[in-house]
């Protein structure tokens, strides 16, 4: 904190950036266990997606009928399913293909969704009206209702799934941001830019935007959970991800009918998405709190 | 019409029947059910180098009128010369130029200045998108804008939070500052500052006077500023001007009532002597979105007339220099 105050350095030195800002911010945030437990476990997550195919003992898609439905053991850490493949190997393939589906669907919203709902706040008028109208149409259908018609128009694959689980996405995002837009654009220091005679785009997103930041973070780590939920609930519905592609949903869904002697195909990727949901959500709260402007934190 | 000097130069600003009306929207489809008046038939003019202070209570219309001569909000009729130039009918690009010359300091040092981005920054922003400097060469010159105001150079690089109010409300001055302006719109720069620290501010604003030849259109509601600073002061009310004079001539003969009032209920530092309870204004301001008719002020005159009631006063001039705006005068 002391070199925050202390204002007196050498003229040499630039502007504090905001990347030495953000990991002081993140040195505080990790001071709460239960930021450290979510972090943790999140770290591990994408440690897990990015090697999968180096941590994974099996090919995801490599089949052995001979010994199908093998409870765990030494070789098969979580047993293998009726195929005989591997349930630890397409378990940690399927932690890609979550994080994958998740971060893409969230980063597509949030490029998308922000620069709406700044564009709607900003500029107001009749534009706002019907930028907004239309999200309310969108926000009106529950959200799996509406991926479930997307997906189901456009056929299960990757990139349709990610196009129908972003577009809520897109709304929801839109939502937060043109709210925070419009208390952030009435401030003295906007009304002082548009004096000092600088253009709407370069107001919208040098000034406005930065100060919109903290509710765009929360929001991203909380739909990041949400997102992962959805696309397994549609795998496990049949309409998302396909066999022999790995996603928990699926692998849930098809352990269902060996529920009785041959738990482990469903336990486990379920016990991930399990995980999954708890770390996000925690995560999602604890940077929610950590960034809460009555919490004393800037970013 | 409220021209009280004979120079042969244009006046550094001149806004002659300025009116900035807000409409009231109501209802589904966004009916405009009425109007807010909040500057209606502003006449006001401010010579180089010279401080008019605007004075009047929450919702006279002050801080309106000095946004609507920065173009800030757009006014309804009338017409605003700088230097002599209108610039009510200004596109974009000459509103542009045009800002060079006047710019604001706000009220609220907490809302003035962006937590986000360190204070310099947008000091050195303004320099470079008006062509006067950039890089290396703006950073030095928002170091020397911030000794002038009385900051550490080394202070650029600090966010707003790392600052008091006063020194918030100076980096406020050094940022309206930037562009060399001739005039500067000052809305109530020291109302939210502690009384000591107003002193400090007050003393830069009028050293800067001095040192740049500035001129201010001072707008505050604390009359015990005002008389500090300000060589002339007009006085608002409901949107209107009701009196305009030098300061000394203004504290001494008051011709409005209402300014008689205002200045009655400037607290007197010694308990011996009461406030002339008759001069003690009752009840608030009317709304501005449905004026009184008449005299905008004689619902809570004192003195009020008949044809307060129906007549509005015109704005004449009782001695040189003084304008005022009642029957009675």
């Amino acid at each position: 904190m002391s070199d925050l105050t202390r204002s007196d350095r050498p003229f040499e030195e630039k502007y504090k950036s905001s990347w030495s800002l953000a990991a002081e911010s993140f040195r505080r945030f990790l001071i709460l266990p239960l930021n450290q437990i979510s972090f943790a476990i999140t770290a591990l997550l994408l440690f897990v997606a990015l090697f999968a195919p180096w941590i994974a003992p099996f090919p995801f898609e490599q089949v052995n009928p001979s010994n199908g439905l093998d409870p765990p053991s030494w070789q098969h850490l979580m047993g293998t399913d009726q195929a005989g493949r591997d349930v630890f190997s397409r378990v940690l393939y399927g932690t890609q293909t979550s994080l994958l589906i998740g971060v893409v669907t969230v980063v597509c919203g949030m490029i998308l969704g922000v620069f709406i709902g700044a564009v709607s706040g900003y500029f107001g008028g009749w534009v706002d009206e019907i930028v907004m109208r239309v999200v309310e149409v969108f926000m009106s259908v529950p959200g799996i209702i509406l991926a479930l018609a997307l997906v189901s128009v456009l056929g299960p694959s990757l990139p349709s799934i990610i196009l129908a689980l972003s577009i809520r996405r897109i709304t929801q995002f839109a939502r937060v941001v043109r709210g925070s837009v419009l208390s952030v654009k009435s401030q003295d220091y906007i009304t002082a830019c548009h004096a000092l005679g600088m253009n709407n785009l370069r107001i919208v997103f040098g000034h406005v935007l930065p100060n919109c930041l903290s509710p765009i973070i929360v929001l991203a780590s909380v739909l990041l959970g949400n997102v992962i939920l959805t696309e397994s609930t549609l795998s496990f519905l049949g309409m998302g991800i396909q066999e022999p592609t790995p996603s928990w949903g699926t692998m849930i869904a098809k352990g269902n009918e060996f529920l009785t002697f041959a738990p482990w195909i469903s336990l486990f990727p379920g016990g991930f998405l399990f995980l999954t949901m708890i770390a996000f959500n925690l995560l999602g709260d604890g940077v929610r709190d950590h960034l809460d402007p009555r919490g004393g934190s800037v970013l | 019409m409220a021209a009280d000097q004979k120079s042969p130069v244009a006046p550094l600003l001149e806004v002659i029947d300025l009116k900035t009306h807000f409409p009231i929207r109501t209802g589904v489809f966004s009916r405009v059910s009425g109007h807010v008046y909040a500057v209606d038939g502003v006449s006001i003019n401010l010579r180089e180098g010279e401080t008019l202070g605007l004075v009047g209570e929450s919702g006279s219309g002050k801080s309106t009128l000095g946004k609507s001569i920065m173009r800030l909000v757009e006014p309804t009729s009338g017409e605003i010369k700088i230097s002599g130039v209108a610039i009510t009918g200004l596109n974009k690009r000459d509103m542009f130029v045009h800002r060079r010359q006047v710019q604001m300091v706000f009220q609220d040092p907490y809302s003035s200045l962006n937590p986000r981005i360190p204070v310099g920054k947008v000091v050195a922003e303004a320099l470079h998108i008006h062509g006067i400097a950039s890089g290396v060469a703006a950073d030095e010159m928002v170091r020397e804008l911030f000794r002038r105001v009385g900051l550490r150079a080394a202070q650029t690089r600090n966010y707003a939070n790392e600052f008091s109010g006063g020194q918030r409300q100076r980096v406020g001055i050094a940022r309206a500052l930037a562009l060399n302006p001739k005039l500067i719109i000052a809305d109530e720069p020291v109302s939210a500052l502690d009384v000591s620290v107003q002193a400090q501010v007050i003393n830069l604003f009028m050293d800067l006077q001095q040192e740049l030849g500035l001129s201010y259109l001072f707008i505050a509601h604390d009359l015990a500023v005002v008389a500090q600073v300000c060589h002339r002061i007009a006085v608002m009310y409901l949107g209107k001007i009701i009196e305009v004079a030098n300061r000394d001539e203004l504290f001494k003969a008051p011709q409005h009532p209402y300014t008689q009032a205002l200045l009655a209920s400037i607290p007197i530092p010694n308990p011996e002597i009461k406030p002339a309870a008759d001069r003690v204004l009752q009840g608030d301001i009317p709304s501005p979105s449905d004026p009184p008719k008449g005299c905008r002020f004689h619902t809570r005159c004192p003195l009020a007339e008949t044809r307060c009631r129906t007549e509005e006063p015109p704005f004449k001039e009782g001695s040189p220099g003084h304008w005022v705006a009642c029957h009675l005068h």
